[in-house]
Parts: structure tokens; C-alpha cells; sequence
């Protein structure tokens, strides 16, 4: 490697990884440091460089860990488990099922349908009046009357 | 020391993929702190860092056989992880504005020293906050983390010289924005 050439490196070594040279590339310090003296103007951007490495060196660091962090990362594999046995169990149910998945989804689609026609059945001739806001009557200007406010304050 | 300190992480890894949660136990005392560190320098947004933290962990327990020791230290491993999944994020989500507090902040009085000093850690922050992603996580990786320019660069699945090429274009800029403040 010639002197110059070297000296170029040095001032790459120096825009990359600063103005310590414990820093730079293993393989390289030795040389690049012995070069160094011999440029006033390597040594003037090592100045520069460790100026930005100063600055850097200052900013605070993120806050550490807090316990309650630690103890989400720390229930992980619990977590994991529990969710793993939930699908297992699943999948033991389906496999029991003569016709696999489709059963157990059509089943529970099933039920979802029949409680939620049960429950409107059931709400369909007990909702009275205060109970109903009127958005398009509260939209343009019809305020509900004393009672509807009464029976919330209550 | 703790109780298996001595042992590698590498080998906690292998014992994590047969199940141990001790072992998991001690790769989260170990690397907790410092991958949140990464990703909230990454992402400037603590919560999500955390959310990224835990997944990382999550992946870890879930497929800690994957890990390949002749491939790749556990900790460049990790940091790929972690960085990913921060790039994941970041790719999904519009920007968020920082957090005043997701770096530690002194409440001291402040003499007009320290206010120089704050105007000046404000410029950094800003500066690094808006450098492109893959300099801001080179800086990252290499002044905040100290890993050695070899490993972060294998951290990117980058070349050296092209690890080296974004800390040159990241401290042009954090030279640029530092103008004024130096004294």
C-alpha cells in the first residue's frame, strides 16, 4: 500500500468510525495509526471527527427495562404453552368430529344465530321511550325532554 | 455473577429450543435491556419498541431451533431479529411524532452552559432522528451498541464497505446539523 493511498484510507477510516481508532477495523488500525502522524490534515479531521464522537457519546441513553416489561417477556413461554394446548385441544376436538372443522364451525355459527335472534326477541317489546336517543331528532334541534335527563342522573 | 452467567448464549439457545425456560430466562437478563435500547433508538417510540422487544422474544422461544451457531453469533442473530421486525413496523405505520420522554431527561436548573449543552443533545437528537433508516440504524448498531463495524455490517446483511459508506453519509449530515452548536 502506498503512503498516499494509505493516508486516503485513513481519512475514510476516520469519516466512518470517528476519531477513535480503537474503533476502526482491526485488520487496518495498525497502519492507518502509523500514518496518521504524518498527515497534519488526517490529524485535523481527527479533531472534526471526535467533535461528532463527543456529541454522540452524549445523547442519554434509552431508559432501562422496567420489572413489569421484564415480567411480559419473562411469561412468554407460559403464554406460549397455554395458547398451544388451546390449540391442540381444538384440533382434538375437531379431529373427533366426524366432518373435522366444518362441524364445530358450523355448529358455533349455529349458536351465534339463535342467541342473537333470542336476545332481539327478547329486547323488542320491553325498549321504552327514554331509553331511545334519537339522533336525527337531537341533529336538528329536538332536545329530549327533562325526564330522559332525570332518568340518566339518577 | 448470576447463576449461568458462564455459559454462552449461544448454548442457552440450544437449551431454550429443547424447552428450557431457564435458559430463556437468562438470554431475557441478558439481552433485554439492550435490544429495547436498539429498537427505541430505531423507532423513537418506546411502546412500540417494547411491542417489537417482545416479539423478538417470542419468536426466540418459538424458534430457537432455527438458530444456526455456524452461521451467525446469537447476538447478530438477535439484532436481525430485532431490527427486522422494527422495520416491519416501521413499513406498516405512518411515522409517529417522538415521544418528549423516550430519552432519559435531566429536570436539573439550567445554567446557560447546561442550555448550550441541551440545545446541542436536541440538535443530535433531531439529527439522528432524521437520518434515513438504514443510517440511523448503522449509527445504531455501531456508536450505541459498539458492535464492531464487521458484525453490524453482518447485522444489515450488508458489506463492510457498505456499512461503512452509510456512517460516512450519517456523520456528514450530523456534522451538518451540529453547525452552530460547537464550541
Amino acid at each position: 500500500m502506498t503512503k498516499q493511498l494509505t493516508i486516503n484510507r485513513v481519512k475514510e477510516l476516520i469519516a466512518a468510525y470517528g476519531g477513535d481508532p480503537a474503533r476502526w477495523p482491526d485488520e487496518e488500525r495498525g497502519e492507518a495509526e502509523a500514518a496518521l502522524g504524518s498527515s497534519p490534515e488526517a490529524e485535523m479531521l481527527l479533531e472534526e471527527a471526535r467533535r461528532i464522537d463527543a456529541a454522540l457519546a452524549a445523547r442519554p441513553a434509552p431508559a432501562p427495562t422496567d420489572r413489569a416489561f421484564v415480567d411480559r417477556l419473562m411469561a412468554i413461554p407460559a403464554e406460549a404453552a397455554a395458547a398451544t394446548q388451546g390449540a391442540g385441544l381444538v384440533s382434538r376436538l375437531a379431529a373427533l368430529m366426524p366432518m373435522g372443522r366444518v362441524l364445530p364451525q358450523a355448529a358455533a355459527l349455529g349458536v351465534a344465530f339463535f342467541l342473537g335472534a333470542g336476545i332481539g326477541w327478547a329486547e323488542l317489546g320491553q325498549t321504552s321511550e327514554p331509553e331511545i336517543f334519537d339522533a336525527s331528532a337531537y341533529a336538528f334541534g329536538y332536545m329530549p325532554n327533562e325526564a330522559y335527563f332525570e332518568e340518566f342522573d339518577t | 455473577m448470576a447463576p449461568g452467567k458462564e455459559i454462552a448464549d449461544e448454548e442457552l439457545v440450544a437449551r431454550v429450543a429443547t424447552g428450557d425456560r431457564t435458559a430463556y430466562a437468562l438470554l431475557v437478563e441478558r439481552h433485554a435491556d439492550r435490544q429495547l435500547g436498539f429498537a427505541c433508538r430505531v423507532l423513537g417510540n418506546r411502546e412500540t419498541a417494547e411491542d417489537v422487544v417482545q416479539d423478538a422474544f417470542l419468536k426466540l422461544w418459538t424458534h430457537a431451533h432455527r438458530f444456526d451457531p455456524a452461521a451467525a453469533k446469537f447476538t447478530t442473530w438477535f439484532y436481525r431479529v430485532v431490527m427486522n421486525r422494527c422495520l416491519d413496523v416501521k413499513r406498516r405505520k405512518k411515522p409517529v411524532a417522538l415521544a418528549e420522554d423516550y430519552d432519559t431527561v435531566d429536570e436539573a436548573p439550567i445554567s446557560d452552559e447546561a442550555m448550550a449543552a441541551k440545545q446541542r443533545a436536541d440538535a443530535v437528537r433531531e439529527g439522528l432522528d432524521g437520518l434515513p433508516e438504514r443510517q440511523r440504524i448503522a449509527v445504531s448498531l455501531f456508536y450505541f451498541e459498539g458492535l464492531r463495524a464487521r458484525e453490524a455490517a453482518e447485522v444489515m446483511a450488508i458489506g463492510v464497505k457498505a456499512f461503512e459508506s452509510l456512517l460516512v453519509r450519517a456523520r456528514k449530515q450530523l456534522a451538518r446539523d451540529l453547525q452552530g452548536f460547537d464550541g
